[in-house]
């Protein structure tokens, strides 16, 4: 279980204020709230997208608030997607391999066979329909083992029949690899098919925030 | 009926906008076109200095662009964004005065490839860091945020992201300084001094000095026909809106020092000059010569045909916005205010100095034609084209409630462009104060205060044209600061 403590941050509606977060090792953590609530703004912060000051996170025995973005090994799926456009699938998916010099690939690709998108590698990302987009960014955000996942409203851009299947084969991978993740969503059925501790956010404040 | 004086009335306004290439055919076989061997030499001269002036002016917008994001509120981005901007919104006579003043404080000469291309560049340079920002705050900005997740350092993100994500951009605004630069005329008649540097000074002197009427048109044909084939490139492109409103506050701005890097161009382009009037200022005070200047009968006449120049130009534009939107959207005349490209200055104003009428005020009404004809289109397209686009359903509501052709003008488009319509108007009457190019066609002598200050400049008196310059733009800044709360009072 990694904690985290005596988050704020300053908004300009309200302020983000989370005493204490326990987050369940190898469990996927679900957090659920209103429109504007704070939740991006806290997934943006353990991040490091955000300054915030005081707080502390300690993953895999490393206090997170004190490491750079690009040196925390985190994984993000964003409600957006944000693949990289110029690149191709496989070059997206070995981004995070090729910024942190790895040779060894196998996982990588492994990882596209298992969700689907290894006959795609060669395509731009604006080829490809939005469960595939969705499942490539999936690939890279596992494809160099971080220490933990976050997922802001992943399937919010997909159909009802996609975001089943998505839903369905994110749950198999997240079981496989377990990995600790915070998911964010709108979605009932997302929280309860994947989630195993279940958190609510109000006006940047988690009353209840122990599993 | 109203439908007929409606589409009548759009294919008039075309027609107008077209006369000058007309005038230009009937002068054209009063001279024979002589194609000599280095025909192609103005073409490359003038293209070499629109290419660097474009490479220089992306370089400068990159430098710029780090001002903007060292902004971190909406108040800061707006006052950033208006310095950037102000170099596209004076008049060129201002920006050379400044840059002349400059060189005189290096102890270099104002003239030669190298002020045209600096001066361009400093023009330009806040059009693209508008654009290159717009981009990263709609785009980039994400994906580089991405990429630091996933463990990208500073020089991955700029080369891997950054870069090509920007080349989307920056070919755009390549084209587009290419395209204002290749038909710059003031700024390479003044600074360029007797070399080439520009197709249109080229233009200008193959009429002046030789009457070749059909050489000129040529290359006008040519440099029109190479802007036209620009703008559908551009068009084909999609850059980003460089005078978009929208800003979102980056999570991390850079340190507020970089905000000191937008005063720059305004340095250099105008900072100089107010340097220049402040000393010379104290030294002219004591002048007699100079008071008794003020007070000729050829200042003051000066002084008349710019203030009837300026009300002329304003109402000449205020009618034209009026008519094409009286015509009605229609993609006739949408498409072709898009893709309209004004012909050469030199060959549009020596057109209109041979149609018939002679005499000063015919001088005055020429000048604003023509001032008109050629801002029009620029500044139609940069503020009310989206706007009057952006009305067309309200338009088609009243129309479906059984609103006319007068009541869907004055009831619904009228009060809500009017604004918009006034201040080009503004602009552009602003601009032809400081105007020197155009109205030299149709005066003999330096009869507008822009004239005489250039006049003055040729006479090596700078003191003096950089006092009455300033006491011009004092007087147009003044103008449009009334204007604007008078709008403002209006809107309350």
């Amino acid at each position: 279980m990694s904690v985290v403590k005596n988050l704020k941050l300053k908004r300009s509606q309200f302020d983000l204020e989370v005493e204490e977060l326990h987050l369940p090792e190898e469990q996927v953590t679900a957090l659920v709230g209103p429109s504007g609530s704070g939740k991006s703004s806290l997934i943006r912060t353990l991040l490091g997208l955000e300054n915030a000051t005081g707080w502390s996170w300690v993953l895999k025995g490393k206090e997170m608030s004190m490491v750079p973005t690009e040196h925390r090994n985190l994984g993000v799926v964003f409600q957006s997607l944000e693949l990289f456009p110029h690149m191709t699938v496989l070059e997206n998916v070995e981004f995070p391999l090729k910024c942190r010099g790895q040779k060894d690939r196998s996982f990588a690709h492994e990882l596209m066979e298992r969700l689907g998108v290894s006959n795609f590698r060669k395509n731009l990302p604006i080829e490809l329909s939005g469960g595939e987009r969705q499942r490539v960014a999936l690939a890279r955000a596992l494809s160099f083992r971080p220490d933990f996942l976050f997922l802001d409203e992943p399937f919010s851009s997909l159909d009802s029949a996609t975001k089943e299947k998505s839903r369905e084969l994110l749950k198999e991978v997240l079981q496989d690899f377990k990995i600790s993740t915070l998911l964010i969503s709108h979605d009932k059925e997302d929280v309860q098919s994947l989630a195993t501790t279940v958190y609510s956010i109000n006006r940047g404040k988690i009353p209840q925030a122990k599993p | 009926m109203s439908l007929f004086f409606q589409k009548g009335f759009s294919s008039l306004l075309v027609l107008l906008l077209l006369s000058p290439y007309v005038l230009a055919l009937v002068q054209a076989p009063k001279g024979d076109l002589n194609l000599e061997g280095r025909w192609m030499w103005p073409l490359w001269m003038g293209a070499r200095q629109a290419a660097l002036s474009a490479v220089l002016a992306l370089v400068v917008g990159g430098i710029l662009f780090l001002s903007l994001r060292a902004c971190s509120s909406y108040k800061s981005f707006r006052w950033v964004r208006s310095l950037l901007l102000w170099p596209n919104l004076i008049p060129p006579l201002f920006v050379i005065l400044s840059v002349m003043s400059l060189s005189q404080w290096l102890g270099w000469s104002h003239q030669g490839l190298m002020w045209v291309i600096l001066t361009h560049a400093l023009m330009n340079g806040g059009l693209v860091a508008l654009a290159v920002f717009a981009h990263d705050q709609n785009q980039v900005q994400k994906l580089s945020e991405v990429a630091r997740v996933y463990g990208a350092s500073v020089p991955r993100r700029f080369f891997d992201i950054w870069l090509p994500q920007m080349k989307s951009v920056l070919i755009p605004n390549f084209v587009l300084v290419f395209a204002i630069c290749l038909t710059s005329f003031s700024i390479p008649l003044v600074l360029g001094g007797g070399s080439l540097t520009s197709l249109e000074v080229h233009i200008f002197q193959l009429i002046r000095t030789e009457g070749a009427w059909s050489l000129a048109l040529f290359y006008s044909v040519i440099q029109t026909l190479f802007v036209l084939v620009l703008s559908l490139t551009l068009w084909k492109l999609k850059g980003e809106d460089t005078f978009s409103e929208s800003y979102i506050p980056p999570s991390r701005p850079l340190p507020a020092v970089f905000l000191g890097v937008s005063i720059l161009p305004i340095l250099v382009l105008s900072g100089f000059w107010f340097l220049s009037v402040a000393k010379d200022f104290t030294i002219l005070f004591y002048d007699p010569a100079f008071f008794d200047f003020l007070q000729s009968k050829d200042f003051l006449e000066s002084v008349i045909h710019s203030s009837l120049i300026f009300i002329l130009v304003f109402w000449i534009q205020t009618f034209l916005s009026m008519g094409v939107i009286w015509g009605g959207r229609t993609g006739f005349t949408e498409g072709f205010l898009k893709g309209y490209v004004s012909p050469s200055v030199a060959v549009l104003g020596f057109s209109l100095s041979l149609l018939p009428g002679e005499g000063e005020l015919w001088a005055v009404l020429k000048t604003s034609l023509c001032f008109s004809f050629l801002t029009f289109p620029l500044l139609f397209k940069w503020k009310n084209l989206s706007r009057w686009k952006g009305l067309s359903h309200q338009v088609t509501v009243a129309k479906v409630m059984g609103a006319g052709g007068g009541t869907r003008f004055w009831d619904v488009l009228w009060p809500q462009m009017r604004e918009g319509i006034f201040q080009t108007s503004l602009i552009a009457a602003l601009w032809s104060l400081g105007d020197f190019a155009v109205s030299s066609f149709f005066f003999s002598g330096s009869k507008t205060v822009a004239l005489m200050v250039v006049d003055l400049l040729n006479k090596y008196r700078l003191e003096w044209a950089s006092l009455i310059s300033f006491a011009l733009f004092a007087v147009g800044l003044l103008l449009f600061f009334v204007f604007q709360k008078g709008l403002e009072s209006v809107r309350r």
